[in-house]
């Protein structure tokens, strides 16, 4: 029998133990999980305690000298990877058992046994690229969980709404034709990529979508934006799955951006992605986030959406910044 | 950059800016030092340029970078930079980019066409499992002008 929402995470086997001034640190995975229970889904969720990706699945993503050499550094002690991101002795199985829930997501999902899968794992992954960590991230977790699903021959949307550009997962796709990557992400912010006009490498045009908006955008732009520019670029190119790289730091309340989106606003967009593939297609990845509070309630109201529940603890917001990025992509893109 | 026909391999021709990652830390304003002499002797301009990444490190704490772009600005160009005023005739920019460190110094080098790149060694004694993460390392191996890469002091 199928169960609303599987839930993929393994807080008690957090080894990625970051400095006290980190805000990418083990208390986000307890308050992003704690969403679920204010959500009321308690009885609509089943948890399962994810296992390792293979060395062979992360490599659909990274290189292998990458991946072998990220192994080294965490076995040598870790340390600063860059100036935002460190790796610890644990960081190794933390970030393997991170893209493994989204493997195990995807065949939930294909087996029938979930009707939406949220993978809750850290450190997040989309800034990672094939051979360098950084932002936070050191496995790209969406983007093998897409790559395994690309290999077996299937058409892959992922929607990135986190409010930093997700400039690894678009460099891992941008040439490959059975990837869409789509980002609404904050500009001017780290890390300073993706522009409008990035539409996919030769041979994948129209499969990369980037929409930069202004500090203070809120959600009445992020669904116009959606209705206008997103929903006819995945229908033209009709995907059977849907990842949703979902980071929630564009809540209103988070320390590292400038968005206005509230709880509602991620439940509003987590609706229209998944009513564009079929039943049984939709998977939640968890990027970034960085206030507890906003995590809580951001992630109860998008997978309460997404099984069809009410939990809306903010009511959706409206203000009309960043409008003119809608106009540029329409244009940009030949939507009439 | 333009290249010199050497035999059948061309080899840079000096011509640019002379580009040098900032962060305020001792090791890059070795770096700074040294591309001021660099642009100096070979009368061209010096382009620092500064990486903003998510965290930064300001009075001795990381904080987020989003509320403290302003504050870093003014670090830059006033603090950091400072010993670049110093140096006759010398003409200087200074920049703030958002990214990566290593991957906002090979696109700059490239917006600009450097000369040459100059960055400040990690200093993490030949260790090969900590090459991973390190600027330096990165730029050389992917850069496509000269770099130079300076030591830390002892």
């Amino acid at each position: 029998m199928s169960t609303p929402l599987l839930v993929l995470s393994a807080p008690d086997l957090d080894a990625h133990v970051t400095p006290g001034w980190h805000p990418e640190n083990q208390a986000r995975l307890a308050a992003a999980l704690a969403g679920i229970a204010e959500a009321g889904l308690s009885d609509a969720t089943t948890w399962r305690v994810p296992g390792e990706a293979s060395l062979e699945a992360i490599s659909l993503a990274h290189d292998p000298a990458y991946i072998d050499a990220l192994r080294r550094f965490c076995e040598a002690g870790g340390g600063e990877l860059d100036p935002d991101t460190v790796a610890t002795p644990g960081s190794w199985q933390t970030a393997r058992r991170a893209a493994g829930a989204v493997l195990e997501a995807i065949a939930a999902l294909e087996a029938g046994e979930c009707e939406v899968a949220f993978s809750a794992g850290r450190p997040p992954g989309h800034h990672a690229v094939r051979d360098q960590a950084m932002g936070f991230c050191l496995i790209n977790n969406a983007a093998v969980g897409a790559a395994h699903l690309a290999r077996a021959g299937h058409k892959v949307a992922i929607f990135d709404w986190d409010v930093h550009h997700g400039n690894g997962t678009q460099d891992i796709f941008y040439d490959d034709p059975n990837v869409l990557y789509i980002s609404t992400h904050e500009s001017p912010l780290y890390p300073g990529t993706g522009r409008l006009a990035e539409m996919g490498g030769p041979g994948a045009n129209r499969t990369n979508l980037n929409l930069p908006l202004p500090a203070g955008t809120r959600g009445d732009v992020y669904r116009a934006a959606f209705d206008e520019v997103i929903a006819p670029v995945v229908s033209e190119f009709a995907p059977d799955w849907m990842i949703i790289s979902a980071g929630f730091d564009g809540h209103r309340a988070d320390p590292l951006a400038g968005m206005e989106l509230t709880a509602a606003d991620f439940a509003d967009l987590a609706v229209r992605a998944a009513g564009l593939v079929p039943a049984q297609r939709t998977m939640v990845v968890l990027e970034g986030g960085y206030s507890p509070e906003a995590l809580t309630m951001s992630v109860g109201a998008t997978l309460a959406a997404l099984v069809g529940a009410s939990y809306r603890p903010e009511a959706a917001s409206t203000g009309e910044i960043g409008l003119p990025t809608i106009t540029a992509a329409r244009q940009i893109w030949d939507l009439t | 950059m333009s290249e010199l026909a050497v035999g059948l391999n061309p080899v840079p021709v000096l011509h640019g800016p002379v580009l040098v990652g900032v962060d305020g830390s001792d090791n890059s304003q070795r770096a700074l030092a040294v591309a001021a002499q660099l642009a100096h002797a070979l009368g061209a301009e010096v382009c620092a340029v500064h990486a903003l990444g998510l965290m930064t490190m300001i009075d001795g704490h990381k904080v987020p970078s989003h509320d403290h772009r302003d504050e870093i600005e003014v670090l830059l160009t006033q603090l950091w930079c400072a010993p670049l005023q110093s140096v006759d005739g010398l003409k200087w920019t200074a920049h703030l980019r958002d990214g990566n460190p290593a991957e906002v110094l090979l696109h700059v080098a490239d917006e600009i066409d450097a000369a040459l790149m100059v960055v400040g060694a990690r200093g993490v004694g030949g260790n090969p499992n900590l090459m991973l993460g390190s600027t330096s390392h990165h730029v050389v191996h992917h850069g496509l002008c000269p770099t130079v890469v300076v030591p830390p002091g002892s």
